[in-house]
C-alpha cells in the first residue's frame, strides 16, 4: 500500500477521496488481519495514515506517530496525501531572508502571531480564513523540510477566527514561524 | 477598596481568580489554567461575556480583550459569570489578591449575569457550598473574613441550619442573596454605588419605531403626484406606455435593490433616453434631507459617570453645536459617559439606514479601517445609536456617522452600502459616492464628531 502510495504522482479527485474515505474503514481491518495483533512492530496500515490526516477524532497507535517522525518513505507518503486531502495548503515562505516570521499568509488563510500580554512567555495563534462562508477546519500538519509532519488538533471558532493559547517556544510557534515549513489545514 | 480574593463556586470545589489581564483587542477573551497556556473550554463563552454589544464587562469597564487565570478547570456553565464579574470590579480597582498576596477578604460568589445586571439563579448551588465547607474544613482553604453571594431565588432554598451543620455557620461566613450587581456593589461598599434602580437604565433611550417593511406610501404618493401632472402633460396613453417601459426599474427601486437597479441603468447605457427619463423621475422622487444630532451623556453635577452606569441618577444630555459641514463640536472625554446619536429624516416616509464608525484618536481615519462599527436599520424616519464611553478610558476618538435615506429600505444595506462605504476612504471619494447614490434617489449625508482626551 505504501509503495502504491509512493509512486502515485498524481492529485486525487474529490469522487476518488471520498471512494477512499469509504473503504479506509475496512482496510483497517483487513490490515489487522494482515499483521496480526495491533503489537508496537505492526505495519502502519493505509486507513490509519488517512484517519490521521482526516480524521480529527482519531486518536493514533504510538507505532504511528513514531514511524512518522523516522520512517522516511512513509513521511513522504503522508504528505503527499496530506496536499491530497487538505483544504488549504501552506507553502514554504518565499521570503527575502530565512529565518523566523511572526505571521503567515497563504490563498484564503491567514495565521497571526499576538503576544501574551499577561506572559510573554505565551503566543497567541490566530488563524482566519479570508472566506467566512468556507468551513473550518479542524486540523493543522505543520510539516518540516526532512518531510516529518506533527499534527495539531484546533478547537471551535468564535467569530470565525480559531484561536490557540501556545508556549512561545512550543513546536506549533517555532514550526509556524519557520519559513521552511509547508502547513496544511483540514 | 479592600484587597479582596475571589472565589468561584463550582462543584469541583472553589476556584480563584488569580489574575485578570488586558489582553491585545485583536485576540478572544480567554479563561486560563493558572498561568499556564491552557485554555479553558469556558473560554469561548466568557468571549461573549466580555465583548459589547453580547457581554457586559467590555461595556462597564472599558476593554475588549482580558485573559482570566484561574487556580483550577471550569468545564462548562454559566455561574462562573458574577464572580468573575466581581473579579473584574476588584481588578479595576487594583483591589484582586490571589491567597499567597494575603487578601484581608474573600468573597465566594455563584450566579449568571444578564445584559441588565441582574443575577440569574443556577444549579448546584448546595454541592458547591459543600465542597467549599469541605475545603475550609480540610485546611485547603484559609479565609478571615468570608462573604459568599447568592442569586436571591438559591439562597432562598438553602436552610441556615443545614449550612451551620457542614460548617458555614455565622461565625465562618456570611451568605448575601443578590438579585443585581447593585445589590453586590452597595454590600461591598463600592465608591458612587450606593442605591439605586437598575430598571432605570435604559429608561433615557428614546425607542425608535420599527419599519413598516409592507407598504411603499411615499413613493405611491409621489409617483400618484406625478401621474397627475403627467397626465395633464402627456396624456393617459402616454403615461401608460412610459409606465409599462420603466416597470422593471420601479419594481427594482421598490425593492431597495438600488445596486441592481445601478447595474441595470448602467447596463442600459446612462445616457440614452431612457435611462435619462429614469434617473429624472428617481431624482424627482427622492427624500428630502437628514439631520444628524450628537447629544453627550454627562452626570449632573457633583456625580460621576459610575452613579450613571449603574442607575444612580440619570445622565443629563447636552446637544453639541453644529459646525457648517455636519461637522460637530469636539467634546471632552472629562465626564462623558456616552453619547447619544440620532438621525431623522424630513420626510415623513424615508428609510433609513447608517453606520456609526469609530477610530483612535492617532488613527487616520480617511486610511484606516474603524475600530468599531455599528449598523442601524433600515428604519422608518429616525435611527438611534447609544454609545457608552467605559470607565477609565482616557483616550481620544474620532467619530464618522454615515445615514443613508430613501423610499424604500435598502436591500442588502449591510452588504452592499457598506461595500460602498469601504470604497469611500476619504472625503473626495464620499462626495462622489454621495452624488452617485443621489442620482439613484438615494440621499447620503456624513457627520464627524470628535472626542478629545
Amino acid at each position: 500500500m505504501e509503495q502504491r502510495l509512493a509512486d502515485q504522482s498524481i492529485k486525487l479527485e474529490k469522487q476518488e477521496l471520498e471512494f477512499l474515505d469509504g473503504v479506509a474503514d475496512g482496510l483497517a481491518n483487513t490490515d489487522m488481519l494482515i499483521t496480526g495483533t495491533a503489537d508496537s512492530n505492526r505495519k502502519i496500515g493505509f486507513a490509519d495514515l488517512y484517519a490521521y490526516a482526516t480524521n480529527p477524532h482519531f486518536t493514533p497507535d504510538p507505532a504511528l506517530v513514531e514511524a512518522l517522525e523516522g520512517d522516511v518513505q512513509l513521511m513522504s507518503d503522508f504528505q503527499r496525501l496530506l496536499s491530497n486531502t487538505a483544504v488549504i495548503r501552506m507553502p514554504q515562505v518565499a521570503a527575502a531572508s530565512s529565518g523566523e516570521r511572526t505571521y503567515r499568509e497563504a490563498d484564503g488563510c491567514k495565521i497571526v502571531f499576538k503576544e501574551s500580554r499577561a506572559d510573554p512567555a505565551q503566543v497567541f495563534v490566530i488563524i482566519e480564513l479570508i472566506n467566512k462562508q468556507a468551513a473550518l477546519p479542524m486540523m493543522m500538519f505543520i510539516c518540516h523540510p526532512d518531510d516529518s509532519c506533527r499534527r495539531v488538533i484546533l478547537g471551535d471558532s468564535v467569530d470565525g477566527r480559531i484561536q490557540l493559547l501556545v508556549d512561545r517556544d512550543s513546536h506549533i510557534v517555532r514550526g509556524l514561524s519557520e519559513v521552511s515549513t509547508e502547513v496544511y489545514l483540514r | 477598596m479592600t484587597p479582596t480574593r475571589v472565589l468561584i463556586a463550582t462543584t469541583q470545589g472553589p476556584v480563584e481568580v488569580q489574575r485578570i489581564t488586558e489582553e491585545d483587542p485583536d485576540v478572544n477573551s480567554v479563561v486560563c489554567l493558572g498561568g499556564k497556556a491552557v485554555a479553558l473550554p469556558i473560554s469561548a463563552a466568557y468571549n461573549s461575556f466580555v465583548r459589547d454589544p453580547t457581554g457586559v464587562i467590555e461595556k462597564n469597564f472599558g476593554h475588549s480583550t482580558y485573559r482570566v487565570d484561574v487556580s483550577a478547570s471550569i468545564d462548562d456553565g454559566f455561574s462562573w459569570q458574577l464572580p468573575l464579574f466581581l473579579a473584574h470590579a476588584f481588578a479595576a480597582e487594583d483591589a484582586l489578591l490571589s491567597a499567597d498576596k494575603d487578601p484581608r477578604k474573600t468573597i465566594f460568589a455563584t450566579g449568571e449575569v444578564d445584559r441588565d445586571l441582574n443575577i440569574l439563579p443556577v444549579d448546584h448551588v448546595p454541592e458547591k457550598l459543600e465542597k467549599l465547607a469541605r475545603s475550609l474544613s480540610d485546611g485547603f482553604l484559609e479565609c478571615t473574613s468570608l462573604k459568599i453571594y447568592l442569586p436571591t431565588e438559591n439562597s432562598e432554598q438553602i436552610d441556615e441550619t443545614w449550612l451551620t451543620e457542614i460548617g458555614l455557620g455565622p461565625d465562618i461566613c456570611r451568605v448575601i442573596p443578590v438579585t443585581c450587581i447593585l445589590d453586590v456593589f452597595s454590600d461591598l461598599g463600592f465608591e458612587g454605588v450606593l442605591e439605586g434602580d437598575l430598571a432605570q437604565k435604559g429608561k433615557e433611550i428614546v425607542p425608535v419605531p420599527q419599519p413598516v417593511l409592507h407598504a411603499n406610501r411615499g413613493r405611491v404618493l409621489k409617483l400618484g403626484a406625478g401621474v397627475i401632472g403627467c397626465i395633464a402633460l402627456l396624456g393617459f396613453g402616454a403615461l401608460v406606455v412610459l409606465g409599462s417601459v420603466f416597470s422593471d426599474w420601479t419594481d427594482l427601486a421598490d425593492a431597495g435593490k438600488y445596486g441592481e437597479l445601478e447595474a441595470e441603468l448602467k447596463k442600459e447605457g446612462p445616457e440614452t433616453l431612457k435611462a435619462r427619463w429614469f434617473y429624472r423621475y428617481l431624482q424627482w422622487s427622492r427624500v428630502g434631507g437628514v439631520s444628524i444630532l450628537v447629544l453627550e451623556k454627562r452626570p449632573p453635577q457633583g456625580q460621576t459617570c459610575a452613579a450613571v452606569r449603574f442607575g444612580k441618577v440619570n445622565a443629563e444630555l447636552y446637544p453639541v453645536k453644529q459646525r457648517p459641514g455636519n461637522v460637530f463640536e469636539p467634546g471632552s472625554i472629562q465626564n462623558l459617559c456616552g453619547l447619544d446619536i440620532r438621525a431623522t429624516s424630513d420626510s415623513d416616509m424615508a428609510y433609513l439606514w447608517g453606520r456609526y464608525e469609530r477610530w483612535g484618536e492617532n488613527q487616520r481615519h480617511n486610511d484606516e479601517k474603524p475600530l468599531r462599527s455599528l449598523p442601524a436599520g433600515p428604519r422608518l424616519e429616525a435611527l438611534h445609536w447609544s454609545i457608552d464611553v467605559p470607565p477609565r478610558a482616557h483616550r481620544g476618538a474620532v467619530i464618522r456617522i454615515v445615514v443613508a435615506a430613501a423610499n424604500s429600505p435598502l436591500e442588502g444595506t449591510k452588504e452592499w452600502m457598506a461595500e460602498q462605504l469601504v470604497q469611500a476612504k476619504n472625503d473626495g471619494d464620499f462626495e462622489l459616492m454621495a452624488r452617485r447614490m443621489k442620482r439613484l434617489g438615494i440621499t447620503l449625508v456624513t457627520a464627524q464628531y470628535k472626542i478629545l482626551r
